[in-house]
């Protein structure tokens, strides 16, 4: 078995640009099966792209890119993964599904071709949606819902497949401090007893430290790849943020992990 | 009322506005929802064009319009994806060359004006037999593709990204779509003409779009007022003697109008 065969996602020396307009230059990295990492950077920083490149919605121009020890861009083997873009939520007001309905659709990539007649597992959306806080939404039309509520419809319909690797972007958005610990927990679960891959977009860099074990700081090209206690001891990072910017994530990541030890430990 | 369902020209125009509004109706949700609502009076411009075609070559027009309107659609769909424009600039482009091509070989050619102009009102009294077999055999298929890949249809109409994440093969769902809506723009031009058929995709589903009670019921009430619509329209026009298809289009008009009324008031 090959290095690549052994990573979930590998990319080698990756360039993209839109027209002429570049946005990554010379991606390379590989991330393990069961590590959670999180993909942090400012806007307009490439990450989007970096994630659509990773499953093969968009091509590079110049590198490999592979999933699963495939190209992406001939990755085929869906049911391994749960993707939950970047939305805007006000197109789905007019949408006429229930929250059932939407959920439900998590599950298709389940079926290997002929998708007709699929009837969902109902068990296990009902579980999900319990974990969510959105069990008595079910039947609620989805135009209905607040932004965070549609949140958590869409994360419910990313997590029903329980795939090996999750890819979320900017999940965190729209989510209230309880639904955001919620969710954590969900992922904490799946990432420690079920191994599954997580890759995360977030601007949350105090919070994500908790549960990321990988970090990528994205500026058009890698500034950082690694743990977050090597990011925390790298004097190269001190230098790129300064002092106080990697101060302000290392000590809230330290400090709020040992709050959660100890609320955990009673 | 006996005596009337005894005419054979009834028959045939019952029979078929039945299928053809019951298809025109379940498109039409599936479009609205996915921003193309005027893709059905883009592809009949170009039915304009092609039957003007199917005059100058003496073929009956049916036959050339289907694979002309099929291919127009392909057009816009290509338009679309490969040229990056958005859906309204694409059936623009592809309305006008239609319009243009039809005045352009009737100018040219001359002397089958009135052959041609006929077909922009449609009579669904005339129909004859051979189109109304077509329509059905047409309209049953079309339902049955419908209803296998319904889950991939709303899919691509919720999150076409999301679906294809999810395995579903999003271009085979399009291709399929556009070239329904193409050859139900041929069917339905002759029950309402040209100028009127957008009305029959659009009309009845954002009518049941009001009133919705799910994705699956949505397609349902759409299919209800499409069909109610037609034949009440050509009872009322062949007993107080009006025009058939704008009768269609008015009914299909007022049930849209008393939609909007009951979700403001009740």
């Amino acid at each position: 078995m090959s290095m690549i065969d052994e990573n979930v996602i590998s990319m080698k020396d990756v360039y993209f640009s839109y027209n002429s307009f570049e946005v990554l230059s010379g991606i390379s990295f590989d991330l393990k099966k069961g590590s959670f990492l999180a993909i942090v950077g400012p806007n307009g920083s490439g990450k989007t792209t970096l994630i659509r490149l990773m499953i093969g919605l968009l091509k590079p121009q110049r590198g490999e890119v592979y999933i699963f020890g495939q190209r992406a861009f001939l990755f085929k083997d869906w049911y391994r993964i749960g993707y939950l873009p970047q939305k805007n939520y006000f197109s789905e007001n007019h949408f006429p599904a229930k929250v059932k309905e939407i959920v439900a659709l998590g599950l298709l990539s389940k079926k290997r071709s002929w998708k007709g007649f699929y009837r969902p597992d109902l068990k296990t959306m009902d579980k999900y949606l319990d974990l969510l806080g959105i069990l008595d939404l079910k039947e609620k039309f989805i135009g209905e819902l607040s932004g965070g509520q549609r949140q958590r419809v869409l994360i419910a319909k990313t997590l029903l497949n329980e795939p090996e690797l999750l890819i979320l972007d900017e999940p965190l958005a729209a989510l209230d401090p309880e639904t955001r610990e919620k969710f954590f927990d969900i992922l904490e679960g799946l990432n420690k007893k079920k191994a599954t891959t997580i890759i995360m977009i977030t601007h949350d860099t105090g919070t994500i430290g908790r549960y990321a074990s990988y970090m990528l700081y994205l500026d058009k090209r890698v500034i950082f790849f690694g743990t977050f206690e090597s990011f925390c001891e790298s004097e190269a990072m001190t230098e790129y943020f300064g002092e106080y910017t990697q101060h302000l994530i290392c000590h809230r990541h330290h400090i709020e992990d040992i709050f959660k030890k100890s609320y955990k430990h009673g | 009322m006996v005596e009337f369902l005894n005419h054979g020209f009834i028959q045939k125009a019952l029979i078929a506005g039945f299928f053809i509004s019951m298809l025109c109706s379940m498109l039409g949700v599936f479009l609205v929802l996915r921003n193309l609502s005027l893709i059905g009076d883009g592809l009949s411009h170009v039915t304009f064009g092609s039957i003007a075609i199917g005059i100058l070559f003496k073929s009956y027009p049916f036959y050339i319009a289907i694979p002309i309107v099929m291919a127009s659609a392909m057009g816009i769909m290509k338009l679309k994806e490969k040229a990056r424009l958005l859906g309204d600039a694409a059936i623009g482009i592809v309305s006008s060359l239609g319009i243009a091509s039809g005045v352009f070989i009737s100018s040219v050619a001359g002397g089958f004006n009135i052959d041609l102009f006929s077909y922009l009102f449609g009579n669904i009294l005339a129909i004859n037999w051979t189109e109304v077999i077509i329509s059905i055999f047409l309209s049953i298929i079309f339902i049955f593709l419908i209803s296998i890949f319904y889950q991939e249809l709303l899919f691509i109409t919720f999150d076409e990204e999301s679906a294809k994440v999810s395995g579903v093969n999003v271009h085979r769902i399009n291709t399929m779509l556009y070239l329904m809506t193409a050859v139900t723009v041929v069917l339905a031009m002759k029950a309402v003409g040209i100028l009127l058929v957008t009305a029959l995709l659009i009309l009845p589903s954002v009518t049941a779009l009001q009133l919705s009670r799910g994705f699956k019921a949505t397609l349902f009430i759409s299919s209800i007022i499409g069909v109610f619509s037609v034949i009440s329209g050509i009872v009322i026009s062949f007993f107080l003697d009006l025009p058939t298809g704008a009768t269609i289009v008015l009914l299909n008009f007022l049930f849209f109008a008393l939609s909007l009324f009951y979700k403001r008031f009740f």
